[in-house]
Protein backbone atom coordinates (compact mmCIF):
# COMPACT_ATOMS: atom_id res chain seq x y z
CA UNK A 1 0.00 0.00 0.00
CA UNK A 2 1.41 3.11 -0.79
CA UNK A 3 2.11 6.29 1.83
CA UNK A 4 -0.58 8.06 -0.49
CA UNK A 5 -3.39 5.35 -0.17
CA UNK A 6 -2.57 5.32 3.92
CA UNK A 7 -2.95 8.97 3.70
CA UNK A 8 -6.47 8.93 2.23
CA UNK A 9 -7.19 5.89 4.54
CA UNK A 10 -6.26 8.24 7.42
CA UNK A 11 -8.53 11.29 6.03
CA UNK A 12 -11.54 8.75 5.64
CA UNK A 13 -11.20 7.57 9.18
CA UNK A 14 -10.97 11.14 10.11
CA UNK A 15 -14.31 11.36 8.34
CA UNK A 16 -15.68 8.77 9.85
CA UNK A 17 -15.12 10.04 13.48
CA UNK A 18 -16.37 13.54 12.48
CA UNK A 19 -19.82 11.88 11.39
CA UNK A 20 -19.73 9.46 14.46
CA UNK A 21 -18.85 13.01 17.22
CA UNK A 22 -19.71 15.70 15.27
CA UNK A 23 -16.83 18.94 14.95
CA UNK A 24 -15.11 17.86 18.02
CA UNK A 25 -13.27 15.01 15.69
CA UNK A 26 -12.24 18.04 12.85
CA UNK A 27 -9.18 18.83 15.13
CA UNK A 28 -7.85 15.33 13.89
CA UNK A 29 -8.83 15.93 10.12
CA UNK A 30 -7.27 19.18 10.47
CA UNK A 31 -3.66 18.56 11.75
CA UNK A 32 -3.30 15.71 9.43
CA UNK A 33 -4.33 17.58 6.27
CA UNK A 34 -4.15 21.79 7.25
CA UNK A 35 -0.61 21.80 5.95
CA UNK A 36 -0.95 20.36 2.60
CA UNK A 37 -3.95 21.96 2.14
CA UNK A 38 -3.03 25.11 2.47
CA UNK A 39 0.24 25.30 0.68
CA UNK A 40 -1.96 23.83 -2.11
CA UNK A 41 -4.65 26.63 -1.85
CA UNK A 42 -1.56 28.94 -1.75
CA UNK A 43 -0.50 27.83 -5.19
CA UNK A 44 -3.88 28.56 -6.43
CA UNK A 45 -4.95 32.05 -4.52
CA UNK A 46 -1.08 33.44 -4.49
CA UNK A 47 -1.89 34.61 -1.28
CA UNK A 48 -1.76 32.25 2.08
CA UNK A 49 -4.28 34.52 3.92
CA UNK A 50 -7.09 33.77 1.02
CA UNK A 51 -5.64 30.14 0.79
CA UNK A 52 -6.30 29.84 5.07
CA UNK A 53 -10.17 31.46 4.10
CA UNK A 54 -10.86 28.21 1.31
CA UNK A 55 -9.49 26.05 3.40
CA UNK A 56 -11.32 26.74 6.64
CA UNK A 57 -14.46 26.88 4.47
CA UNK A 58 -13.90 23.27 2.81
CA UNK A 59 -13.35 21.65 6.44
CA UNK A 60 -16.63 23.37 7.95
CA UNK A 61 -18.39 22.09 5.12
CA UNK A 62 -17.01 18.40 5.68
CA UNK A 63 -17.72 18.97 9.37
CA UNK A 64 -21.34 19.63 8.56
CA UNK A 65 -21.53 16.94 5.70
CA UNK A 66 -18.81 14.25 6.49
CA UNK A 67 -20.11 11.82 4.18
CA UNK A 68 -18.96 13.99 1.17
CA UNK A 69 -15.55 12.11 2.39
CA UNK A 70 -16.69 9.35 3.59
CA UNK A 71 -18.87 8.07 0.59
CA UNK A 72 -16.31 8.72 -2.31
CA UNK A 73 -13.55 6.26 -3.54
CA UNK A 74 -10.85 8.93 -3.02
CA UNK A 75 -11.52 11.27 0.07
CA UNK A 76 -8.03 13.22 0.28
CA UNK A 77 -8.33 14.13 -3.85
CA UNK A 78 -12.18 15.08 -2.81
CA UNK A 79 -11.11 17.09 -0.03
CA UNK A 80 -8.51 19.11 -2.41
CA UNK A 81 -11.14 19.49 -4.88
CA UNK A 82 -13.05 21.32 -2.77
CA UNK A 83 -10.40 23.33 -1.58
CA UNK A 84 -9.47 24.43 -5.31
CA UNK A 85 -13.39 24.92 -5.68
CA UNK A 86 -13.31 27.35 -2.62
CA UNK A 87 -9.91 29.25 -3.69
CA UNK A 88 -10.98 29.64 -7.17
CA UNK A 89 -14.27 31.49 -5.68
CA UNK A 90 -12.05 33.52 -3.61
CA UNK A 91 -10.19 34.24 -6.66
CA UNK A 92 -13.10 35.34 -8.31
CA UNK A 93 -13.94 37.81 -6.00
CA UNK A 94 -10.87 39.51 -5.56
CA UNK A 95 -9.74 41.89 -7.55
CA UNK A 96 -7.09 41.57 -10.20
CA UNK A 97 -4.63 43.90 -9.70
CA UNK A 98 -4.58 42.23 -6.33
CA UNK A 99 -2.22 39.48 -7.06
CA UNK A 100 1.17 39.43 -6.37
CA UNK A 101 4.26 37.34 -7.46
CA UNK A 102 6.02 38.26 -4.03
CA UNK A 103 6.38 36.40 -1.24
CA UNK A 104 5.57 38.63 1.78
CA UNK A 105 2.20 36.72 2.62
CA UNK A 106 4.05 33.51 3.38
CA UNK A 107 4.07 32.07 7.10
CA UNK A 108 7.63 30.24 6.83
CA UNK A 109 8.87 27.52 8.79
CA UNK A 110 12.72 28.13 9.40
CA UNK A 111 14.49 24.92 10.48
CA UNK A 112 17.71 25.20 11.93
CA UNK A 113 18.79 22.01 9.79
CA UNK A 114 17.45 23.54 6.66
CA UNK A 115 18.18 27.35 6.75
CA UNK A 116 21.27 26.85 4.13
CA UNK A 117 18.48 25.83 2.01
CA UNK A 118 16.33 28.92 2.52
CA UNK A 119 17.14 30.63 -0.71
CA UNK A 120 16.22 27.95 -2.72
CA UNK A 121 12.59 27.32 -1.02
CA UNK A 122 12.09 31.34 -1.42
CA UNK A 123 13.38 30.68 -5.09
CA UNK A 124 11.25 27.82 -6.06
CA UNK A 125 8.28 29.57 -4.31
CA UNK A 126 8.91 32.39 -6.45
CA UNK A 127 9.03 30.37 -9.77
CA UNK A 128 5.64 28.76 -9.20
CA UNK A 129 4.14 31.79 -8.07
CA UNK A 130 5.20 33.10 -11.77
CA UNK A 131 3.94 30.68 -13.56
CA UNK A 132 0.19 30.02 -14.40
CA UNK A 133 -2.18 28.48 -11.87
CA UNK A 134 -3.47 25.81 -14.14
CA UNK A 135 0.34 25.08 -14.48
CA UNK A 136 2.00 25.75 -10.90
CA UNK A 137 -1.39 23.32 -9.45
CA UNK A 138 -0.22 20.11 -11.58
CA UNK A 139 3.46 20.43 -10.26
CA UNK A 140 2.15 20.85 -6.62
CA UNK A 141 -0.36 17.86 -6.98
CA UNK A 142 2.55 15.91 -8.94
CA UNK A 143 5.66 16.49 -6.76
CA UNK A 144 4.24 17.35 -3.38
CA UNK A 145 0.62 15.27 -3.64
CA UNK A 146 2.97 12.29 -5.08
CA UNK A 147 -0.25 12.17 -7.49
CA UNK A 148 -0.83 10.08 -10.41
CA UNK A 149 -1.46 12.22 -13.97
CA UNK A 150 -5.09 10.37 -13.85
CA UNK A 151 -5.29 11.27 -10.42
CA UNK A 152 -4.60 15.04 -10.73
CA UNK A 153 -6.58 14.81 -14.42
CA UNK A 154 -9.65 13.64 -11.81
CA UNK A 155 -9.25 16.58 -9.68
CA UNK A 156 -8.49 19.27 -11.91
CA UNK A 157 -11.03 17.94 -14.49
CA UNK A 158 -8.84 17.91 -17.27
CA UNK A 159 -7.35 15.13 -19.30
CA UNK A 160 -4.73 12.89 -18.56
CA UNK A 161 -2.68 14.50 -21.94
CA UNK A 162 -4.18 17.85 -20.63
CA UNK A 163 -2.43 17.39 -17.10
CA UNK A 164 1.34 15.94 -18.19
CA UNK A 165 1.74 18.78 -21.18
CA UNK A 166 0.81 21.19 -18.23
CA UNK A 167 3.18 19.33 -16.46
CA UNK A 168 5.92 19.49 -19.21
CA UNK A 169 5.40 23.27 -19.47
CA UNK A 170 6.02 24.13 -15.84
CA UNK A 171 8.78 22.03 -15.56
CA UNK A 172 10.58 23.27 -18.46
CA UNK A 173 9.75 27.01 -16.95
CA UNK A 174 10.54 26.35 -13.65
CA UNK A 175 13.87 24.90 -15.07
CA UNK A 176 15.22 28.37 -16.72
CA UNK A 177 13.77 30.24 -13.98
CA UNK A 178 15.57 28.10 -11.38
CA UNK A 179 18.99 27.85 -13.88
CA UNK A 180 19.27 31.88 -14.07
CA UNK A 181 19.33 32.30 -10.77
CA UNK A 182 21.54 29.91 -9.56
CA UNK A 183 19.14 28.08 -7.49
CA UNK A 184 20.40 24.97 -8.70
CA UNK A 185 23.82 25.34 -7.99
CA UNK A 186 23.11 26.29 -4.07
CA UNK A 187 20.87 22.95 -4.12
CA UNK A 188 23.77 21.12 -5.73
CA UNK A 189 26.06 21.85 -2.83
CA UNK B 1 25.84 14.98 -28.30
CA UNK B 2 22.15 13.97 -28.59
CA UNK B 3 22.31 11.26 -25.62
CA UNK B 4 24.31 13.57 -23.89
CA UNK B 5 22.13 17.10 -24.16
CA UNK B 6 18.77 14.66 -23.41
CA UNK B 7 20.55 13.16 -20.14
CA UNK B 8 21.62 16.42 -19.00
CA UNK B 9 17.63 17.70 -19.34
CA UNK B 10 16.55 14.83 -17.90
CA UNK B 11 19.72 15.44 -14.96
CA UNK B 12 18.34 19.25 -14.81
CA UNK B 13 14.44 18.31 -14.60
CA UNK B 14 14.63 15.39 -11.84
CA UNK B 15 17.28 18.22 -10.00
CA UNK B 16 14.23 21.16 -10.38
CA UNK B 17 11.91 17.99 -9.20
CA UNK B 18 13.68 17.34 -6.04
CA UNK B 19 14.36 20.62 -5.17
CA UNK B 20 10.62 21.44 -5.41
CA UNK B 21 10.25 18.52 -3.28
CA UNK B 22 12.85 19.76 -0.89
CA UNK B 23 10.18 23.10 -0.45
CA UNK B 24 6.98 21.13 0.45
CA UNK B 25 7.44 22.44 4.55
CA UNK B 26 8.60 25.94 3.58
CA UNK B 27 4.64 27.17 3.90
CA UNK B 28 3.01 26.46 7.06
CA UNK B 29 -0.78 27.65 8.09
CA UNK B 30 -0.84 30.64 10.45
CA UNK B 31 -1.60 29.67 14.18
CA UNK B 32 -4.95 31.18 14.52
CA UNK B 33 -5.66 29.16 11.47
CA UNK B 34 -6.67 25.61 13.59
CA UNK B 35 -8.95 27.65 16.66
CA UNK B 36 -10.55 29.43 13.67
CA UNK B 37 -11.45 26.59 11.42
CA UNK B 38 -12.52 24.80 14.71
CA UNK B 39 -14.65 27.62 15.95
CA UNK B 40 -16.33 28.12 12.93
CA UNK B 41 -17.55 24.33 12.56
CA UNK B 42 -18.36 24.33 15.98
CA UNK B 43 -21.04 27.41 14.81
CA UNK B 44 -21.66 25.56 11.04
CA UNK B 45 -23.26 22.81 13.10
CA UNK B 46 -24.76 24.87 15.79
CA UNK B 47 -27.01 26.39 13.09
CA UNK B 48 -27.74 23.32 11.40
CA UNK B 49 -28.94 21.51 14.40
CA UNK B 50 -30.91 24.96 15.04
CA UNK B 51 -32.09 24.61 11.39
CA UNK B 52 -33.14 21.15 12.06
CA UNK B 53 -35.21 21.84 15.44
CA UNK B 54 -36.88 24.85 13.80
CA UNK B 55 -38.40 22.59 10.46
CA UNK B 56 -39.52 19.73 13.13
CA UNK B 57 -41.11 22.41 15.07
CA UNK B 58 -42.61 23.82 11.86
CA UNK B 59 -43.74 20.28 10.70
CA UNK B 60 -45.07 19.90 14.52
CA UNK B 61 -47.45 23.27 13.78
CA UNK B 62 -48.72 22.21 10.69
CA UNK B 63 -49.62 18.88 11.65
CA UNK B 64 -51.58 20.50 14.71
CA UNK B 65 -53.06 22.91 12.12
CA UNK B 66 -54.26 20.04 10.15
CA UNK B 67 -56.27 18.52 12.95
CA UNK B 68 -57.37 21.26 14.81
CA UNK B 69 -58.97 22.93 11.90
CA UNK B 70 -61.96 19.91 11.33
CA UNK B 71 -61.76 20.23 15.23
CA UNK B 72 -62.40 24.56 15.11
CA UNK B 73 -65.44 23.76 12.34
CA UNK B 74 -66.79 21.43 14.75
CA UNK B 75 -67.05 23.33 17.68
CA UNK B 76 -68.38 26.37 15.48
CA UNK B 77 -70.71 23.75 14.64
CA UNK B 78 -72.17 23.51 18.07
CA UNK B 79 -71.63 26.88 19.41
CA UNK B 80 -73.91 27.81 16.41
CA UNK B 81 -76.24 25.46 17.73
CA UNK B 82 -76.28 26.78 21.28
CA UNK B 83 -76.59 30.15 20.45
CA UNK B 84 -79.21 31.04 23.20
CA UNK B 85 -82.03 34.02 22.99
CA UNK B 86 -81.18 36.83 25.76
CA UNK B 87 -83.60 37.37 28.44
CA UNK B 88 -84.36 40.62 26.65
CA UNK B 89 -85.23 39.01 23.56
CA UNK B 90 -87.43 36.28 25.09
CA UNK B 91 -89.41 39.33 27.03
CA UNK B 92 -89.48 41.31 24.48
CA UNK B 93 -91.59 38.01 22.54
CA UNK B 94 -94.01 38.39 25.59
CA UNK B 95 -94.93 41.53 25.34
CA UNK B 96 -95.69 41.50 21.63
CA UNK B 97 -97.71 38.05 22.00
CA UNK B 98 -99.75 39.65 24.80
CA UNK B 99 -100.52 42.69 23.00
CA UNK B 100 -101.67 40.89 19.76
CA UNK B 101 -103.25 38.06 21.10
CA UNK B 102 -104.78 40.34 24.18
CA UNK B 103 -103.68 37.73 26.91
CA UNK B 104 -102.29 38.02 30.36
CA UNK B 105 -98.34 38.73 30.45
CA UNK B 106 -97.59 35.56 32.31
CA UNK B 107 -99.07 33.26 29.77
CA UNK B 108 -97.70 35.47 26.91
CA UNK B 109 -94.34 35.12 29.35
CA UNK B 110 -94.67 30.91 29.00
CA UNK B 111 -95.66 30.93 25.03
CA UNK B 112 -92.99 33.08 24.17
CA UNK B 113 -90.57 30.67 25.74
CA UNK B 114 -91.84 27.60 25.00
CA UNK B 115 -91.43 29.21 21.41
CA UNK B 116 -87.86 29.90 22.38
CA UNK B 117 -86.92 26.34 23.22
CA UNK B 118 -88.73 24.62 19.96
CA UNK B 119 -86.52 26.86 18.15
CA UNK B 120 -83.63 25.79 19.33
CA UNK B 121 -84.74 22.08 19.51
CA UNK B 122 -85.04 22.50 15.59
CA UNK B 123 -82.05 24.39 15.12
CA UNK B 124 -80.13 21.11 17.54
CA UNK B 125 -81.43 18.98 15.53
CA UNK B 126 -80.70 21.06 11.81
CA UNK B 127 -76.95 21.12 13.33
CA UNK B 128 -76.73 17.47 14.10
CA UNK B 129 -78.12 16.56 10.55
CA UNK B 130 -75.22 18.68 9.12
CA UNK B 131 -72.93 17.12 10.89
CA UNK B 132 -73.73 13.64 10.12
Amino acid sequence: MSSQDLFTDRVRLYAQRIGESSAAALAGLYDLTSQRLVRYATTITRNQHDAEDAVQAALVKVSGQPSLLCDCNHPWSYLLRMVRNESLLILRRRKRWSLSNNLSDLLTRRLVDDLDREDTHRAVWSALRALPTEQSEVVVLKIWEEMTFAQIAEILEVSVSTAASRYRYAIEKLTRKLQVIGAMEVFDE
Amino acid sequence: MNESSSFDTFDHESKIEAMIHAARFYVEPSEDLRPSVLEAAREYCADQRAEQRLGSFAVAVLVLALIASPLGSYAALLRSSAVTRSASEVQRHATELADRREIGSHWALAEAFSHWRHLQAARLGHSQHRMK
